[in-house]
């Protein structure tokens, strides 16, 4: 499934966070979306998600929808967004129990999403007694279970320390290769766009409108390898050129108001 | 070096010198010592026992605790007792319980749509400040003498004070987990019942502490004015004819009533709120 974002301008009262935004995600690809605080990226990210009109523009989908797929569109939160109040795989259950599915396809559903997060032996714990990483799993389990086409994904691992980090990049880019869902992954850190994405949207300070579009042409399981160090510090080295003067900017502009 | 060295202008004789470092508090933590607690009220009863038995009290303004235990006892025994509890409790717990799930119901309402909301904030801000026993002697004419208006008064004290903690519970619930649930496409019934009503259930178990006192409160008061059994009816009839020691087993009662009531409450918040 394709994702269009046709010219989204989007106004928060007299502030314009989005000025004449147009991008397409593509099938199967992860598309990074970074730029500078306040630009604009989770305003952009819900329009897409469908949890926030945007003052003028559209949102397209185009292609089929997967037949398991319950909610083609689906969001993992920066904040995790579990329910406190709900065990591991009840929180992964909520996202299922209103699609009339029957008793043991949710739990089936359930299991399986709990097993690829590596939580299986945490289904009945509580938000409250995981750690960070743990509550990120959950959340990107929850997201796994309805079986997506696309996932929006804001931010999703900067509440999490460094090493938490590293996993779950690994575990992401293991989930994306095995159902090849779209995923929009919206971050600030450009060496979590060049480890995870096919193209790195760069978006200016705001108002936000597109500056560039990165195209990272070395698959994602190749990036490690020596070989292709050189080119990959070129592209790190473009896209922090690109962001650091946005970056600078942006910061003065915020320290002004 | 020494291992102690603490002060960088300490002369350096007191430098060579190995001293502890002293502890300087962990955060207050006050802690309620059962023990204590229990010999302060057996202090208090047994002084009060000897303050009537020695004549520094007279008995006619205070009986003393083991007059006051007898009158329990002996009202205990011949049912009238419970003949007083029961006509109480059921009107507590009609005017409660309708009382709670209409406010609830409401509550909820002001915290989902913009229209109960500005329609429900103000009326409620002021109405909430009157005494609902002033509303007794309205209720009595639309709802006639008897049990309705009672239990009706009792409910409108319960009811505001519940819309106020449904709806401020409602809106501490963070605003990432209902779009985390739209982002699902979850139904607004589920929304409510899986997510607003357990995020607003510590403040709500908060306003029923609130609203148990305010239904025993409005009880007495309602059943003082015009009741025939009744914990209020007991107290003010025994008031007119100087039984203290039959009015002071009528407190003792209410005093065990709420405490009980209380530890429901309390009971409750440790079952259900597990999760914090
Ligand atoms: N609900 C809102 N009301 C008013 N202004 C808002 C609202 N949400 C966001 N904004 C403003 O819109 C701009 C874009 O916000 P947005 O959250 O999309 O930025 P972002 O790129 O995700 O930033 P960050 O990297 O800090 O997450 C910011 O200047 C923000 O202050
Ligand atoms: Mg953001």
């Amino acid at each position: 499934m394709e994702l269009s974002l046709n010219r989204i301008v989007h106004n928060f009262g007299s502030l314009t966070a989005l000025s004449d935004v147009s991008i397409k995600v593509n099938e199967g690809e992860i598309l990074a979306l970074i730029g500078p605080s306040g630009c604009g990226k989770s305003t952009l990210l819900s329009i897409a998600g469908g949890i926030l009109k945007p003052t003028s523009g559209e949102v397209v989908v185009r292609g089929s929808i997967p037949d398991a797929s319950l909610n083609p569109i689906t969001y993992v939160f920066q904040d995790f967004a579990l329910l406190p109040w709900k065990s591991v795989s009840e929180n992964v259950a909520f996202a299922l129990k209103h699609h009339r599915l029957s008793a043991v396809e949710i739990e089936r559903r359930v299991t399986n999403a709990l097993e690829r997060t590596g939580l299986k032996d945490f289904a009945r714990a509580y938000p409250k007694q995981l750690s960070g990483g743990m509550r990120q799993r959950v959340g990107i389990a929850r997201a796994l279970a309805v079986s997506p086409a696309i996932l929006l994904m804001d931010e999703p691992l900067s509440a999490l320390d460094a090493q938490t980090r590293e996993l779950l990049i690994e575990d992401i880019l293991d989930l994306w290769r095995r159902d090849k869902p779209s995923i929009v992954y919206v971050t600030h850190n450009f060496q979590e766009a060049l480890r995870l994405a096919n193209r790195v949207c760069v978006l200016s300070r705001r108002p936000g409108r597109i500056k560039e579009i990165v195209e990272i042409e070395i698959p994602q399981q190749d990036r490690g390898r020596r070989d292709v160090q050189p080119r990959m510090a070129e592209l790190g080295e473009h896209l922090w050129s690109n962001i650091r003067d946005e970056a600078i900017i942006a910061d003065r502009e915020l320290a002004d108001v | 070096m020494s291992e102690a060295r603490l002060d960088k202008h300490a002369p350096e004789a007191a430098e060579q010198a190995e001293r502890q470092l002293p502890f300087r508090g962990g955060g207050f933590e006050p802690e309620t010592r059962t023990v204590i607690s229990v010999i302060s009220i057996l202090s208090v009863i047994a002084a009060w026992q000897l303050a009537t038995t020695y004549g520094l009290i007279n008995p006619i303004f205070l009986p003393a605790p083991s007059h006051v235990a007898s009158a329990l006892h002996s009202m205990l025994v011949s049912g009238e007792l419970w003949m007083h509890m029961s006509a109480s409790l059921s009107r507590i717990g009609y005017g409660w319980s309708i009382g709670t799930a209409a406010g609830i119901a409401f509550g909820m309402l002001i915290g989902l749509f913009s229209v109960f909301r500005s329609l429900g904030i103000p009326l409620v801000a002021a109405i909430y400040p009157v005494p609902k026993i002033a509303l007794l002697p309205l209720l009595i004419l639309w709802l006639g003498i008897g049990e309705g208006s009672k239990v009706a008064t009792i409910a409108a004290s319960v009811f505001f004070p519940t819309v106020i903690a449904t709806f401020s519970g409602v809106d501490s619930v963070p605003r990432n987990l209902i779009r985390m649930a739209q982002s699902f496409n979850v139904p607004l019934g589920r929304i409510a019942w899986n997510v607003l009503l357990p995020g607003a259930l510590p403040s709500l178990l908060a306003g029923f502490r609130i609203s148990v006192a305010a239904s025993l409160l409005v009880l007495v008061a309602a059943e003082m004015i015009g009741a025939e059994y009744g914990i209020g009816a007991l107290l003010i009839a025994a008031g007119n004819l100087m039984q203290t020691d039959r009015l002071m087993a009528g407190v003792v009662v209410l005093s065990a009533l709420g405490l009980t009531l209380g530890a429901v409450i309390s009971y409750l918040e440790r079952k259900l709120l597990v999760w914090r």
